[in-house]
């Protein structure tokens, strides 16, 4: 008996196992099934995600460029931090005062590259640069170039690669523009536009022997109309008359209104931004100053008559940002203020120094002297750049900023081809590899860098983390 | 070494009426596990050709809609505002800025094809010597879901008589719509539809 039941024994494991792997066989089956729609429905979420990051990117990089900022934002070593991903935006400048900006939003899985187009060219008067509404006459030897106050270098003017070809500066008139060859005293001298000369639709660019004009001299398409100087409406604290030698006077910040302004030689007067000034007329005397500090603010200085700044007197702007300082004059009468029998021009900037600024007189004419270097634009009736003088135009006041009222143009969007970076070709969660790296991001806003600042570009560690 | 002779008891076998309960049991139990393993196969494949079809028709959507969404909206012609739509649509996309100009694409367009128009092709330069075309779907249906060709908005969306893939304009934004039919277990059809408004950023 005992026998028999071990003959038995282990005739139900066929079927119990046949059962248990149909189970088995069925429950993988099921658990594949079940992870590969989840893995599908989690990719195509996290590349959604990724798509609305990488639109955040271009939106952040679109505030920068309002900002001032260069626009990029972020960068493949160390991208920025919005909701559960990343992103970095590259901005490159192209022809055209147009603006590229490429944004990489990345989060869990997915990964987009998005790529915008921007205009970012001001169309304000100051972007004109050196220019003359009925005439621009650039004497022998004198210069125009371009600088960007945005670099970061102080508005230092780079010794010129002679193997790259120069541009940047622009010079413009309504009607002609007259370069004129250096006189016989200055037989080393060259006359130097590094840039454009645009004359006016009917007007032309006049060129004597030894000038150099690097850009185009084509004529513009349309006029340039010079607007309307708006002078706000401050009450007069009356007229200020400033002898005294070793005490500088330094105007309160805001908004301040006087009849005459006379500095008198030795004196010196101070204005700290940010502050408007509204005058009707100013007078800087030899040997007298006049500071215009814009480090804590713009300075906008109205001159409704007349406008002299005497030869031996000096301008200064210490704070070497010409977009923050506006020198703006409606003077146009041609008259003898002093008494002394002979006729005074409107406007005189015969003063020394080095002025960050943009010149605006649309109703006169205005002379740059040699020791007068103006680093902005200047913009006039009539422009005469003297012997010797220069001028070097701010590439910066081209740029949209809501400080010269303008903001960059919506131009094109597309979808571009992902980068070549490790957090992109390594198809893990980028906030997980980041941390792994000992990397925080950075939230957005606190991520932008300005013009002349490069992103870190490489992410070595989440290579050797992983 | 002598062999012991065998008991009785170890030479008795099964009597016929147990082998045939043995057999009858077996059969149930085999049955059985036939039944379960079959029903269970068909249902993975019913559930992967669910799973398959909507994937299907997810990614096409997502195709059609990444399309578009580069266009720019005055570029797109052949599209139609709700109750009406289109099953074509033609558009232009933004390829960049060179030597400081805007350029766009050549035109292109997307379309239900072939004699029974159940493709989703998209065409680059369509009808040009440069001609390019992808076919990203070939089980589109002939209208959408719920829809009969009888000039009524039967299927409550807003629209009479809508293809498989349709279009319709609402603003700045397309409002894609797409039906895919494919072939199941047992000759049934899995039907999928999907639907997505697309902003132009252009």
């Amino acid at each position: 008996m005992r026998n028999a039941r071990a003959g038995s024994r282990g005739s139900a494991l066929l079927p119990a196992l046949m059962i248990v792997t149909v189970l088995v066989v069925l429950s993988m089956g099921w658990l594949q099934l079940s992870l590969t729609k989840n893995r599908e429905h989690t990719n195509s979420a996290d590349t959604k995600r990724a798509f609305y990051i990488a639109e955040a990117g271009l939106s952040e990089a679109f505030a920068g460029l309002v900002a001032g900022r260069s626009g990029n934002v972020g960068g493949p070593g160390l991208p920025a931090q919005f909701g559960n991903g990343v992103f970095w935006v590259t901005a490159e400048e192209e022809d055209g005062g147009k603006v590229t900006l490429r944004s990489t939003g990345l989060a869990g899985s997915g990964r987009v590259a998005l790529s915008i187009v921007v205009e970012n060219m001001a169309e304000t008067i100051a972007s004109k640069g050196a220019f003359g509404n009925q005439r621009v006459d650039v004497l022998g030897g004198a210069r125009i170039d371009s600088f960007d106050s945005r670099g970061g270098g102080g508005g230092v003017i780079q010794i010129p690669d002679p193997d790259v070809p120069q541009v940047g500066a622009r010079v413009g008139s309504n009607k002609d523009i007259i370069v004129r060859a250096p006189p016989p005293t200055m037989p080393l001298a060259h006359t130097e536009i590094f840039g454009d000369a645009h004359p006016g639709p009917n007007g032309m660019v006049l060129r004597e022997p030894n000038t150099t004009i690097t850009g185009s001299t084509a004529p513009s398409p349309d006029l340039v109309p010079l607007p309307e100087i708006v002078v706000p409406e401050i009450a007069s604290s009356g007229n200020l008359d400033y002898r005294l030698l070793l005490s500088p006077l330094t105007l309160p910040t805001g908004s301040n209104a006087f009849g005459s302004v006379r500095v008198h030689s030795g004196a010196t007067v101070v204005v700290h931004g940010p502050s408007t000034l509204v005058v009707d007329s100013l007078q800087i005397d030899p040997s007298a100053q006049l500071v215009l500090d814009s480090t804590g603010g713009a300075i906008q200085l109205f001159v409704r008559d007349y406008l002299y700044l005497a030869a031996g007197s000096v301008l200064t702007t210490p704070a070497h940002e010409p977009a923050r300082v506006s020198i703006q004059t409606n003077a146009s009468v041609t008259a003898d203020r002093d008494k002394d029998g002979i006729l005074d021009p409107p406007v005189r900037f015969l003063a020394t120094g080095n002025v960050y600024a943009v010149l605006y007189a649309p109703l006169a004419s205005v002379s740059i002297p040699p020791a007068f270097e103006v680093f902005g634009a200047v913009a006039a009736q009539k422009l005469t750049v003297q012997q010797g003088a220069k001028i070097h135009f701010d590439r910066a006041l081209t740029v949209a900023t809501l400080e010269n009222g303008t903001i960059p143009r919506f131009a094109g969007w597309r979808i571009v081809d992902l980068p070549d970076s490790p957090l992109v070709v390594l198809r893990y969660d980028p906030l997980v590899a980041l941390r792994i790296s000992g990397m925080n991001p950075p939230p957005a806003p606190l991520a932008h860098y300005d013009i002349g600042v490069a992103p870190p570009l490489t992410l070595t560690n989440v290579l050797r983390h992983y | 070494m002598i062999r012991a002779p065998r008991s009785k008891t170890s030479r008795a076998g099964f009597s016929l009426i147990e082998v045939l309960i043995a057999i009858g049991l077996m059969g149930l139990v085999l049955g059985n596990v036939y039944m379960v393993l079959g029903k269970g196969t068909k249902s993975y494949s019913a559930e992967t050709g669910e799973s398959l079809a909507d994937a299907h028709a997810r990614r096409t959507i997502d195709r059609v809609a990444m399309a578009i969404v580069g266009a720019s909206r005055s570029t797109i012609y052949d599209a139609m505002e709700a109750p009406f739509s289109g099953s074509e649509i033609n558009f232009q996309t933004c390829l960049g800025v060179d030597a400081g100009a805007i350029v766009w694409s050549e035109p292109q367009r997307i379309a239900l094809t072939n004699d029974n128009g159940r493709q989703v092709t998209w065409f680059e330069a369509a009808g040009l010597a440069n001609e390019r075309r992808v076919a990203w779907s070939n089980w589109v249906t002939q209208l959408f879901k719920g829809e009969m060709a009888n000039g009524v908005d039967d299927n409550a969306n807003g629209l009479k008589d809508e293809k498989g893939l349709s279009f319709d304009l609402d603003g700045d934004s397309v409002i894609i719509r797409l039906t895919i039919e494919k072939p199941g277990v047992d000759g049934t059809s899995i039907v999928k539809e999907h639907q997505a408004r697309v902003t132009c950023r252009n």
